[in-house]
């Protein structure tokens, strides 16, 4: 009774029966298809909340269509069809009352309810307890009479149902409205009946609004039969009929239980039971073949959970409610009249909306919702929404994102975020304490290093013998030099740091003079953005005796960007590499250095004499015997290296290699000293070595007897730890 | 969408594999695009150090409006715009960009070498008391030999330690290490290169 006919597809409803779907259960619709007041105004100025199911309160518009009374006669006729109605009244003894309530008229049985409702309020004021224990009597044999009698209430509108049974259903059509409001004036008036609000709510009169329901009762019977004509009578064919018939046992016992309570509750039962009467009686007729496949079960729910709304609409310390909540507790145990509750399938609570029909509260009892406050159902609480899909009835839910994140994760995002917060600050120099003693040893040690190296310089003596042994990868570099033929072109390649530019130039400087003495002609070229000032200053401070250097004649290629990728770049193709380089020639133009001597002849880097690298990184010197070095030993073209005496580990094992890949080599200050003894020739490496060789003499000083006091101290700090 | 790592891993290497086969097969053809990939090489990184100069200028900049040590900024911004500016009119051979760099940048750099040459001596003759061990005592006699024979120690050439000693240890011992390290540079290298070809290291998508 209570299943919503939005929750079957609309293309599987009849025509006719989605039409009184969408009026009834979509009053936000507006055309054709607006909702009949006549059908929804009753329950709602009776008080009472919707008691009938959405979709059979439209069935009373639907009586005057021809066809389907005649199917539903034959559909509902006692003789095949109502043996289970038959069996109900009998068990419940009500035969015999219908026959007496036939005779009764409609006024007469309404007032008599309303006095009986009058003398129950009174009863229960003085003595509620008598009263309530009563009602369990009276409830079941009155309601189900009056259930019984009021389907014969109106004869003449519900022709179509007369082969239903014995009993004609009422309808609740202008007339019987308009009877029954004016019931309500002559007792208001004749007995001065205190009426409860419901009641004062109908006496006001809305008679407008029953003149309303009166046209739209009209329209809309005459649209159904018109629209409905075709299906019914797909329904009256007797063949058919069995497939239409209820599969579906209805409890009517149950149904009869709850209608007994509203019967004696609200006072005006011929309506009510008129309308459940009809509308359980005409269910199969609206369950063809999408409503024949549902589940018993599913059906029983929907007719139980149905009076749980309409009792909880009525006001607080009303009767109603009393009973109401008795029967919550019955519902929400599952158990009433020894029937256990039945299940609601899993596409029913997966479709109700949450919230709405969490009507018991933990001791049982109904919870009072929220009421409307607008609309035509304005003042009953947990009222269907309209319009289901467009009303939000809770907070769209964020889906959950479990993420477990373990105690070493957290310590690891800690030390990441650190580490970013940390490179995004600048950091704060911090001032180190040193202690005093520390402090004054270190310019102790300063002290003492810088007298020694300074005492050649102001003495002006070389008492240093300069080194005897020659190795032989500078001998090897020397015979390099001596064989190369004059005027050789020989790219020298600076690959240092300012701040090494002391060793290495001491180191470099008896090679390249040589190289001059020679008569090779010198071409300069650096990977580093430093190394075109180191030429300028090298080539002007040491080598500007010479007249090569001296008349600036020398091509200074400059610096080639890109690391490694550039040198492979300038062995394979030099010019490509550094194509625009501009010399002043004799004449005072600028010529490119390609044009002139001695680049004029190198077309590849194999036509170099003599490849010379000055290098204190041995990254750089290997790239450089990595990616030139292959193009050298082509045609036998030395490549050579002055390195840095720190270099020297990882750059001796290519010379020390069979083919060598580095021709020869001369590391360090000691280097440059031996190949001036080699050379015959003095140069800065001889200056430089008796302050050079002071300097690494207090150093082993300092060393020495630092380290053995150290260690003399720390023993004695432990020997006394251990005492 | 998302290409820019897909494409620069491509490009990457696509560009590997160019430069590998030239040093396998000798082409024409692809020797002449390997020397247009080189070429750009050198134009692209000229143009990075550039932006390099740029975003350091723009760094302190901003630091100068923010307050932040704007002395130091403002010195080594001036410096930047100054020294750029002469060597990029004048060049590099003439002798104002040649005093910046030789009475300036030189002097500057050697002296913290300086520095390093004192801060070394005296951890070195603290090492004993910090670290009293086996290896420390090896550290500091290596150190004491092969600065034996480096120089004469105050004017006296020690023969043996000069001629044989020092010798050994910087060219056998060292070198053997440094023979081992190479080889694991070497390794490394080849592997590397591998993940990258292959496309498993991409350095160049982030």
């Amino acid at each position: 009774m209570s299943l919503d006919q939005n929750e079957f597809p609309e293309e599987e409803l009849p025509d006719w029966l989605d039409g009184l779907s969408n009026e009834e259960g979509d009053p936000a619709d507006d055309g054709d298809t607006k909702p009949n007041s006549e059908l929804e105004s009753p329950s709602e100025e009776l008080g009472i909340p919707s008691l009938e199911p959405p979709g059979t309160g439209k069935l009373f518009n639907a009586a005057s269509d021809e066809k389907a009374s005649e199917y539903l006669q034959g559909e509902f006729d006692e003789d095949d069809t109502d043996d289970w109605l038959q069996s109900i009244r009998e068990q419940q003894g009500i035969l015999a009352e219908e026959e007496t309530a036939e005779e009764k008229s409609d006024t007469s049985d309404f007032l008599e309810r309303i006095q009986d409702l009058k003398n129950e309020e009174e009863e229960l004021e003085e003595d509620p307890q008598s009263f309530l224990d009563s009602i369990g009597n009276e409830t079941e044999a009155a309601s189900e009479s009056e259930f019984l009698d009021s389907s014969k209430i109106d004869d003449t509108n519900l022709d179509w149902l007369s082969g239903i049974s014995d009993e004609k259903p009422p309808s609740l059509t202008s007339e019987l409205l308009d009877n029954r409001l004016g019931d309500l004036d002559e007792v208001d008036e004749k007995e001065n009946v205190e009426l409860p609000d419901w009641l004062i709510k109908i006496k006001s009169g809305e008679d407008s609004e029953v003149d309303k329901a009166k046209s739209n009762e009209e329209s809309l019977a005459g649209e159904d039969s018109a629209e409905t004509g075709d299906w019914m009578d797909q329904f009256a064919d007797p063949e058919e009929t069995d497939l239409a018939r209820p599969k579906i046992d209805f409890n009517l016992e149950e149904d009869l239980a709850w209608i007994k309570e509203q019967d004696v509750l609200a006072g005006d039962t011929g309506e009510i039971s008129a309308v459940l009467d009809i509308s359980k009686n005409l269910e199969p007729s609206v369950d063809p073949d999408w409503l024949s496949s549902m589940e018993e079960k599913s059906l029983a729910d929907a007719e139980i959970e149905m009076p749980d709304i309409t009792i909880e609409e009525r006001p607080v310390g009303e009767k109603g409610s009393f009973v109401a909540s008795e029967r919550g507790s019955e519902l929400a145990t599952g158990e009433e009249d020894g029937i256990s509750r039945a299940e609601v399938p899993s596409w029913l609570q997966a479709i109700r909306p949450e919230g709405m029909f969490d009507l018991i509260g933990e001791d049982g009892n109904y919870i009072l919702g929220e009421a409307e406050t607008t609309g035509p159902l304005a003042g009953i609480g947990n009222v269907l929404p309209a319009e289901p899909g467009n009303v939000l009835f809770s907070l769209n839910k964020v889906p959950k994102v479990d993420l477990y994140v373990s105690k070493t994760q957290q310590v690891h995002i800690s030390i990441l975020n650190d580490m970013i917060s940390a490179e995004e600050e600048t950091p704060s120099v911090k001032r180190r304490s040193i202690a005093i003693p520390q402090q004054v040893l270190r310019w102790i040690i300063a002290g003492l290093l810088y007298i020694a190296v300074m005492i050649p310089v102001f003495n002006g003596q070389m008492n240093a013998p300069l080194p005897t042994a020659t190795h032989p990868e500078i001998s090897a570099m020397s015979d390099i030099v001596n064989s190369l033929p004059p005027s050789s072109p020989v790219l020298v390649a600076f690959e240092y740091q300012p701040g090494l530019s002391g060793e290495m130039e001491a180191a470099s400087a008896a090679v390249l003079d040589h190289l001059l003495i020679r008569g090779s002609e010198l071409v300069f070229i650096s990977t580093s953005p430093t190394g075109p000032g180191l030429i300028e200053h090298y080539l002007d401070t040491l080598l500007s005796n010479h007249t090569y250097i001296a008349d600036e004649k020398f091509p200074n290629l400059g610096y080639i960007s890109g690391g490694i990728a550039a040198l492979l770049n300038f062995a394979n193709n030099p010019q490509s590499t550094v194509p625009r380089v501009y010399l002043e020639n004799t004449e005072g133009q600028d010529v490119n250095v390609w044009t002139v001597e001695p680049l004029n002849q190198i077309k590849k880097i194999q036509d170099f004499a003599m490849i010379l690298v000055i290098s204190d990184d041995p990254d750089t010197a290997r790239s450089w015997i990595e990616q030139v070095e292959p193009y050298l030993s082509e045609d036998d073209v030395p490549l050579t290296m002055v390195i840095s005496a720190q270099a020297e580990p990882l750059i001796y094992p290519y010379y020390d290699n069979s083919p060598r890949q580095v021709s020869g080599l001369v590391s360090g200050l000691s280097g440059g000293a031996m190949y001036e003894t080699i050379s015959v020739r003095e140069n800065i490496a001889s200056r430089y070595w008796d302050g050079f060789g002071n300097g690494l003499s207090v150093t082993i000083i300092i060393i020495l007897f630092g380290g053995i006091f150290n260690s003399v101290n720390s023993w004695r700090e432990n020997r006394q730890k251990v005492r | 969408m998302k290409i820019k790592s897909p494409l620069s891993t491509a490009v990457a290497i696509g560009s590997g594999l160019i430069v590998l086969l030239t040093y396998l097969i000798n082409v024409d053809e692809i020797n002449a695009v390997r020397e247009t990939l080189l070429g750009w090489v050198v134009i692209a990184s000229a143009a990075a150090l550039l932006v390099g100069l740029i975003n350091l200028i723009t760094v302190h900049v901003n630091k100068i409006r923010q307050g932040k040590k704007p002395l130091y900024s403002f010195v080594l911004v001036i410096s930047a715009v100054v020294t750029f500016s002469l060597t990029l009119v004048l060049g590099p051979g003439h002798f104002i960009p040649q005093g910046i760099f030789q009475y300036v940048q030189i002097p500057v750099e050697t002296s913290l070498m300086a520095v390093l040459a004192v801060t070394l001596t005296y951890a070195s003759a603290r090492l004993l008391s910090r670290r009293p061990n086996l290896f420390s005592v090896i550290f500091i006699l290596t150190l004491l030999l092969t600065l034996l024979g480096t120089a004469p120690f105050f004017n006296i050439e020690i023969p043996f330690i000069s001629s044989i000693l020092q010798p050994f240890l910087s060219k056998v011992l060292a070198g053997a290490g440094a023979r081992g390290l190479l080889i694991g540079v070497g390794l490394g290298t080849v592997a590397t290169g591998i993940r990258i070809l292959i496309g498993a290291d991409r350095p160049f998508s982030r």
